[in-house]
C-alpha cells in the first residue's frame, strides 16, 4: 500500500504519529495489537480499508 | 523505593553473617571429620551430642551443610532479585527465572538440612519425637509454604511479563 502510494515508511510514520520503530514493528507483524486511532490514522493517510493493510493469519 | 534499599541492606548483613557461620562450621566440621573426635565441638544433632564420627554421620552432615548452601543461595538470589526491582526491572525473564530459582532452592534447603539429621536422631535413639506445633516458622512446613509461594509468584511474574510485552507491543 506505500508502494502504491509513492510513500516512504518514514513520511507515513510522521504523518499519523508514530515512530519509525514502531511501525517497523507494524509492518513486520511483530505487534501484539494495534490501537483504533492507529489503524484509523493509517488507513486515513493511505487512503485504503483495515482488510488492505491486515489480514488474518491461522495459528499454526 | 526507599524501603526496597533498607530491605537490600538487610539482605547484605545476612549474606556476609550466614557465609561467615557457614565457613567457620564447615572448617570446624571437617576438622572433626578429619580427627574423627567430635567431643571437643558440643556438636548436636536433633538435640542428640555426637562424640564419635561414622560414615552414616558424615553423609548427614554434608547433605546439611549443602541445605544450609541452599539457604545462602536463596537469600543471595532474594538479593539479586531486590537488585533489579531497584533498577525498575520488574516482568522480565531474568525476574521470573530468579523467583523460581529462590522456590525451588528454599524448598530443598529445609528438607537437606531436617530430614537426614531427623533420620539420624531415629537411627541412633530409635524413639520418635513428634511436636503439635507441625507450623511453626522453625518448622519444614513453614518453609515448604513459603517456598510454594516464591514458586507460586514466579508463575504470577511470567503472566504479568506477557501482558507487559503485549502493552509494549501495542502500537
Amino acid at each position: 500500500m506505500l508502494a502504491r502510494r509513492k510513500m516512504r515508511s518514514n513520511e507515513l510514520a510522521e504523518r499519523i504519529g508514530i515512530t519509525t520503530a514502531n511501525l517497523s514493528i507494524l509492518k513486520t507483524g511483530k505487534a501484539k495489537a494495534i490501537r483504533f486511532s492507529t489503524l484509523e490514522a493509517i488507513c486515513k493517510v493511505l487512503e485504503c480499508q483495515p482488510g488492505d493493510i491486515i489480514e488474518y493469519i491461522a495459528e499454526k | 523505593m526507599k524501603k526496597i534499599k533498607q530491605f537490600q541492606t538487610i539482605l547484605n548483613v545476612v549474606i556476609v553473617f550466614s557465609i561467615c557461620i557457614m565457613v567457620i562450621s564447615v572448617l570446624g566440621l571437617l576438622m572433626g571429620l578429619m580427627t574423627g573426635n567430635m567431643s571437643k565441638m558440643n556438636v548436636t544433632i536433633h538435640g542428640q551430642e555426637i562424640n564419635h564420627v561414622d560414615a552414616v554421620l558424615t553423609i548427614v552432615i554434608l547433605l546439611m551443610a549443602t541445605g544450609y548452601g541452599f539457604f545462602i543461595y536463596s537469600i543471595y538470589q532474594l538479593k539479586k532479585l531486590i537488585d533489579m526491582f531497584i533498577r525498575k526491572e520488574f516482568f522480565t525473564d531474568l525476574s521470573v527465572k530468579t523467583l523460581r530459582i529462590i522456590g525451588v532452592s528454599m524448598l530443598a534447603s529445609p528438607i537437606l538440612i531436617q530430614v537426614p539429621g531427623y533420620a539420624y536422631g531415629i537411627l541412633n535413639s530409635a524413639t520418635i519425637h513428634l511436636k503439635i506445633s507441625s507450623i511453626s516458622p522453625e518448622s519444614i512446613a513453614f518453609s515448604i509454604i513459603i517456598s510454594l509461594f516464591f514458586i507460586i509468584l514466579s508463575y504470577i511474574f511470567n503472566e504479568a511479563k506477557i501482558i507487559n510485552d503485549e502493552n509494549e507491543l501495542t502500537i
